[in-house]
């Protein structure tokens, strides 16, 4: 037999044997030409030796699990409102805007709707606010937009998402106050930029939440997948790498104190970097996107602000030092009388409605 | 790689009937490792890859029901990925090769044909082989050597007989071997300077 022949047997034996096909007889023939024809010996020893390869390691399984989950939930459950958005015709745009997000795959349609939507929204124009095209929610209710790239965005209640014409011609710049989670489209070419009022993130393709109340003094930015950068509205142009899974809190009102001639100070105060707070397969920084409640070791006073934005509520301390109690919690049940039940379980508070959408906390 | 069928035949009835979010994690875990590599082997970029895969997964899901009627899952998930990448090429993005951070890759044995030799220069070079081969052959030899697929699933997967994953694998396997002796001879040459 000439060794073409036996080459070719010898191939086709090894792919039987690496399939889990071949035949006691067909390994026996294997052994027999390996025996035969030393020069085959190193290939075959080297797939012997070397045997399937190895899964990822968890780590990488668990962040994959993670955003994937995410865009999951956007796409498989769509946003929810347990209150009715009343409002005016103006703000009814959400309600539309969640069904266009859903029947968004034709995005010409979407990106004109956006156009068109940002005619009827159109406010006092400010010559410097280049940002035309805006997103809005109202208290009490979400919604879910793709962007004219593809990404989408989720937006939290009582929040606002501005872009204008260039977007997607050169960069992607948005304008984010309230809250937000974006899952980027992956275009290296065109940076993404989120522009707050004290820092712009930029990102290349990822998944983040960005927390950015003009109530609130703590702006929070989590990263669930990829890279983003923190860059500060500062002359020292300070920035901040962000690796997944890692959450930065700012504090604004020390921003603004921070001596500009002085060297940024890392002081606990003011930055605060941190780990994302997950609980088994939920994020507490996300848990918004399912309306869930997940607080994380915070007080009172920010998790009545949340409530507050969420069941179009207002609620009023009787008693001032209840403002700084700490709490954790998370709730599967989107009902404002569930969650104050638990809150009042683990200390020594009280509330009742005072009217139909004041609460009093006592 | 390779998992008991009743595992996942169980994963599938609990996410079809129960919509079990654990059942389903479970799955995710079980596939990811195998369908991104797959997917690597056609896009070269592990990030689009890694898109592509989710979206597959997601289909799963939204499947509800229907998800009953799939034969064989992991075929089909193999199926599926290979059907979205290649309707990915055919959009004409651009494919990258190989940027981000993707080190985990090279531990997971996929840059380097394996990672318990600890001869690297060799398993590059056969690497190297494995990635100049024509990408139907490529993927054969995959599915074959990574994923332990018998010939039969192959066929499933790739929707091509039996006598073209002979071919595919043969070329593979021709190739790889006339890399290493090249490298082995350039080795020996090196020596003798």
């Amino acid at each position: 037999m000439d060794d073409n022949t036996v080459d070719t047997e010898f191939y086709d034996l090894l792919g039987l044997k690496m399939a889990g096909d071949a035949s006691p007889d067909q390994l026996a023939r294997l052994t027999q030409i390996l025996n035969e024809h030393a020069a085959l010996l190193s290939l075959y020893n080297h797939f012997e030796k070397a045997g399937p390869p190895l899964p990822y390691p968890g780590e990488v399984l668990e962040q994959s699990y993670a955003s994937h989950y995410v865009k999951k939930k956007l796409l498989a459950a769509p946003v929810q409102h347990n209150q009715t958005a009343a409002g005016s015709g103006k703000r009814r745009i959400t309600g539309l805007y969640k069904y266009l997000a859903i029947a968004a795959a034709v995005l010409p349609v979407l990106t004109f709707s956006i156009y068109y939507l940002s005619i009827l929204n159109t406010k006092p124009k400010n010559a410097a606010d280049n940002f035309k095209n805006e997103v809005a929610t109202e208290r009490g209710s979400k919604s879910k937009v793709m962007l004219p790239d593809s990404t989408l965005v989720v937006l939290n209640s009582d929040s606002r998402l501005t872009y204008d014409n260039r977007f997607n011609r050169h960069t992607r710049e948005v304008r984010l106050t309230g809250e937000a989670f974006f899952d980027v489209k992956h275009d290296s070419e065109k940076p993404f930029i989120v522009h707050t009022e004290k820092t712009d993130i930029k990102v290349l393709g990822t998944a983040f939440n960005v927390r950015n109340y003009p109530q609130e003094d703590l702006m929070e930015t989590s990263l669930i997948r990829g890279k983003i950068e923190l860059t500060f509205d500062d002359e020292k142009n300070n920035r901040v790498i962000l690796n997944p899974s890692e959450k930065i809190v700012i504090s604004k009102s020390g921003l603004s104190k921070t001596d500009k001639d002085l060297p940024m100070s890392w002081e606990e105060d003011i930055f605060k970097l941190t780990r994302i707070a997950s609980k088994d397969s939920t994020i507490a920084e996300l848990a918004w996107l399912d309306n869930k409640f997940s607080f994380v070791n915070k007080s009172l006073n920010q998790i009545a602000g949340e409530l507050e934005r969420e069941f179009k509520t207002t609620i009023i301390f009787g008693n001032e030092a209840a403002k700084n109690y700490k709490y954790t919690i998370h709730s599967d049940n989107y009902d404002l009388n569930e969650i104050m039940q638990i809150i009042k379980l683990s200390k020594d508070i009280n509330y009742r409605f005072i009217s139909k959408d004041t609460l009093m906390i006592e | 790689m390779k998992k008991e069928l009743s595992d996942i035949l169980y994963w599938q009835r609990r996410i079809a009937y129960f919509r079990d979010e654990k059942a389903y994690k479970e799955l995710y875990f079980h596939f990811y490792t195998p369908l991104h590599r797959f997917a690597v082997t056609l896009l070269g970029d592990p990030e689009t890859s890694e898109e592509l895969v989710s979206d597959v997964m997601i289909r799963i899901w939204l499947m509800e029901e229907k998800l009953n009627n799939v034969n064989r899952l992991d075929l089909y998930l193999f199926k599926s990925v290979r059907n979205a990448a290649l309707a990915c090429i055919n959009e004409n993005r651009p494919v990258i090769l190989h940027t981000g951070d993707a080190s985990y890759l090279d531990r997971a044995g996929y840059f380097t044909a394996d990672s318990k030799i600890n001869t690297n220069e060799i398993s590059s070079c056969i690497e190297a082989a494995v990635k100049r081969l024509p990408p139907q052959s490529r993927l054969v030899f995959r599915l074959v050597k990574d994923e332990g697929l018998s010939y039969k699933e192959v066929q499933s997967v790739m929707g091509i007989s039996n006598n073209s994953i002979k071919t595919h694998i043969r070329i593979a396997l021709k190739r790889i071997r006339l890399a290493l002796e090249d490298f082995t001879n350039e080795a020996s040459r090196e020596k003798i300077k």
